[in-house]
């Protein structure tokens, strides 16, 4: 059984790869530039780059291989930053320059290559003169581990002996990090930029709107799956009679209805006419119940339907399994039998259905959230989508996609714990 | 196999071999569903809306569904035809903007299966007859595709696909939502084939077809294909229920249809009416999009059970 749990562990690892490319190749070769769409019209190249590097995209899309930071010049002053917005450097501001290798200074400021074969390394303005334009061609700089040494006579060469904690080689580390430091690594690492529109990270975000979502979508979650049950179990108890019928065709019409027609009539006709719920909005606290409730409503409606059938079907192969016959015949009741025996084994899918939902319960509902303006999750992917804040979009899209494969995961080894057979097949 | 029959056949000439009379499975499931009540109903739903989309695709309504010439929000009455329903905002008739919405939902759910049956089958034969690596590939594949939410795969394909160019034009908004929707709706397809065929595959029959020299194509195209292919009809009326409902949820979404009369539109235009009390357009596409969804899921259940009942509780 273990072997089959390392191995299950070890299956995920090409689908969490995929994934990632699947959406790096979804968001990362989009028809349209994100950054001119988020710009609006006729940006200016400057708050165009800016965007971009505030995006993250004017980092390599797989690996990096070169140098990134592309946008300093020399003139006669030394050099100019043009945009470096990633780095921390001011638009215009005055960098010295020696020979040196690429790689990191003091974790913050990145010693990059600019027409190659000479190498710069940048640093706080307005401390170091520009140094002799005779630097040492050390192109291939991952060949001289220390790092430093070129250029030794000129001025820049004194911050090379006394850094005064500023300069460090460039170990193996940073060159590796600066390896991975691209578009696609920054995705499977979650080194997901900044939302554009709110300024804040993914996981702050995420952080804040879960819960909200949450707030509406696990007592949903959790009335729907004790509905579903009672319905499916008593449905298939009295299989065949009118109530089957009935209950059978309110799933299929269910499941028949758009989930956004049944929201909007919902707050139509409980919010405007009868005014029984507030029509939408949000207060945090305890106050959230009164805004949470029509959602909640809402939700147990469209959602019950599917899993109502299912666990009927299911429930129905147990009531005409043996072991409930026999039960039967030794006279025991019909509610006790349906209680402890038939419910106790229908768990197993029921489990496997829970499981695998419970990670989108944090993310929400796109569409009810937009109606009922509850300030979830899905709310804030549905505007981001409208806003082209492509950070949140595919974040949001990617940790989802990882997380319910995790969850996959789990279910399947508390599968093998519940019923060890799973393993040998 | 002719020749083979021949070749092997007992009977002396000019004697009839006897004719076992047994319906084909096919005949069964017409029977059963023409056969009962309700599936009859069901089908007859499903014709109307045919013709509905077929009368659309006509010019015949393209004047009715812009005549603006009647007052903003005339509540249903029975005065004329195009008042049936009532009038939106503009004053144009819902009645014929639903029956224009039927074409829109048709060519979203003819389209948009055409494109997912074709991968789903190929893909899902290929690899389950092959097996090896390419089925190693095929399941990676599905397994990584069906790992992303599908609504948010529709999204971020619809998100990725504005703006590409095709032939010098962008794509419409209603082939966006129909290329959207046939790509990332093949996975379920697949694995059920795959699934299958790698049963059929080891079956006699195939056995037979290979030890009298057919090729693969032959093999998969003549014999694995139609005892499998109940599977997509099965997979098809579930399917374009699931295309009709998205297509409401993008255009929701402001990601699908906006200069056509559809049924996603019609809701997304009403959600403001609705607070006024208009709440005729929105009623009138949502009870279009129930009948026929509620008509196909129960053709897909009574197809099931005639076809394989198996297949029962795979959702």
């Amino acid at each position: 059984m273990w072997a089959y749990i390392v191995r299950r562990i070890l299956l995920t690892i090409p689908t969490v790869l995929g994934i990632v490319v699947l959406t790096f190749v979804l968001f990362g070769l989009v028809a349209t530039d994100p950054a001119r769409a988020y710009a609006g019209k006729n940006p200016s190249a400057a708050t165009l780059r800016a965007i971009r590097a505030r995006m993250g995209l004017d980092k390599p899309k797989w690996v990096n291989l070169g140098p990134t930071v592309q946008s300093i010049k020399v003139n006669s002053k030394g050099l100019r930053v043009e945009t470096d917005v990633r780095h921390g450097l001011e638009e215009g501001g005055l960098v010295s320059i020696s020979g040196l290798t690429p790689g990191y200074l003091d974790g913050n400021y990145k010693v990059t290559a600019i027409d190659a074969p000479t190498i710069f390394f940048v640093a706080p303005p307005a401390k170091f003169k520009l140094p002799a334009a005779t630097t040492t061609p050390t192109t291939e700089a991952t060949t001289s581990p220390s790092g430093i040494g070129a250029a030794p006579e000129d001025d820049a060469s004194e911050l090379l002996k006394n850094p005064g904690g500023r300069v460090r080689p460039v170990g193996l580390g940073k060159k590796i990090a600066a390896f991975f430091d691209s578009q696609f690594f920054d995705l499977l690492f979650f080194r997901f930029p900044k939302s554009m529109r709110f300024e804040e990270s993914v996981w702050k975000l995420i952080a804040v709107k879960g819960p909200v979502s949450l707030t509406v979508q696990l007592p949903a979650f959790l009335i729907t799956v004790a509905l579903q049950l009672v319905v499916a179990l008593y449905v298939a108890a009295s299989r065949g009679k009118a109530i089957d019928y009935v209950v059978t065709v309110l799933t299929v019409v269910t499941l028949s209805v758009p989930a956004i027609s049944v929201y909007l009539l919902l707050q139509w006709w409980l919010g405007a006419r009868l005014e029984v719920f507030p029509l939408a909005g949000w207060k945090p606290g305890i106050y959230a119940l009164q805004f949470a409730a029509l959602p909640i409503l809402a939700t147990v409606m469209v959602t019950i339907g599917g899993g109502a059938r299912f666990y009927r079907t299911v429930a129905l192969d147990e009531i005409n399994s043996d072991y409930i016959r026999t039960a039967r015949a030794k006279g025991a009741p019909k509610r006790r039998v349906l209680l402890t025996h038939v419910l106790r084994n229908i768990m197993i899918p029921v489990i496997t259905n829970t499981v695998t939902v419970l990670p989108f319960l944090v993310f929400g509902a796109l569409i009810l959230e937009q109606i009922f303006q509850i300030p979830g999750l899905g709310n804030l992917l549905v505007q981001a989508i409208f806003n082209q804040d492509r950070s949140i979009v595919m974040g949001v899209t990617y940790i989802i996609s990882i997380t319910y494969c995790v969850a996959l995961l789990v279910n399947d080894i508390l599968y093998t714990l519940v019923d060890p057979r799973v393993a040998l097949k | 196999m002719s020749t083979l029959s021949t070749a092997i056949s007992p009977l002396p000439e000019g004697v009839q071999a006897p004719v076992e009379v047994t319906p084909s499975v096919w005949r069964g499931a017409w029977m059963h569903l023409v056969q009962g009540r309700l599936t009859r109903i069901c089908l007859a739903v499903v014709a109307v809306y045919v013709a509905c989309g077929v009368v659309s695709l006509t010019p015949i309504l393209e004047g009715k569904i812009e005549d603006i010439s009647a007052d903003s929000y005339v509540a249903p009455n029975f005065h004329s035809l195009s008042g049936l329903f009532g009038t939106d905002i503009q004053g144009r008739s819902v009645f014929w903007r639903v029956i224009y919405g039927t074409r829109i939902a048709l060519e979203i759910a003819v389209l948009a299966s055409a494109i997912a049956i074709t991968l789903g089958i190929f893909l899902g034969i290929v690899g389950g007859y092959f097996g090896g690596w390419i089925d190693e590939i095929i399941t990676w594949i599905f397994t990584v595709v069906s790992s992303v939410p599908w609504i948010l795969l529709v999204l971020a394909l619809v998100y990725a696909l504005k703006g590409v160019k095709f032939f010098g034009r962008p794509i419409s908004e209603l082939w966006l939502v129909i290329l959207a929707l046939g790509f990332t709706d093949w996975v379920g397809l697949c694995r059920l084939m795959r699934g299958e065929v790698l049963k059929h595959r080891e079956r006699d029959y195939v056995q037979a077809a290979r030890a009298v020299g057919a090729g693969h194509f032959r093999i998969l195209l003549r014999h694995i294909l139609p005892n499998t292919i109940h599977i997509v009809i099965i997979n098809f009326t579930l399917g374009a229920i699931a295309y009709v409902q998205a297509e409401v949820a993008l255009t929701f979404l402001g990601l699908g249809i906006s200069d056509k009369p559809s049924w996603g539109r019609m809701i997304d235009d009403a959600k403001l009416e609705l607070l006024k009390g208009v709440w005729w357009q929105a009623v009138a596409a949502t009870v279009a999009i129930g009948i026929l969804c509620l008509a196909l899921n129960i053709l897909g259940d009574a197809l099931r059970d005639a076809l394989d009942p198996r297949l029962r509780g795979i959702e």
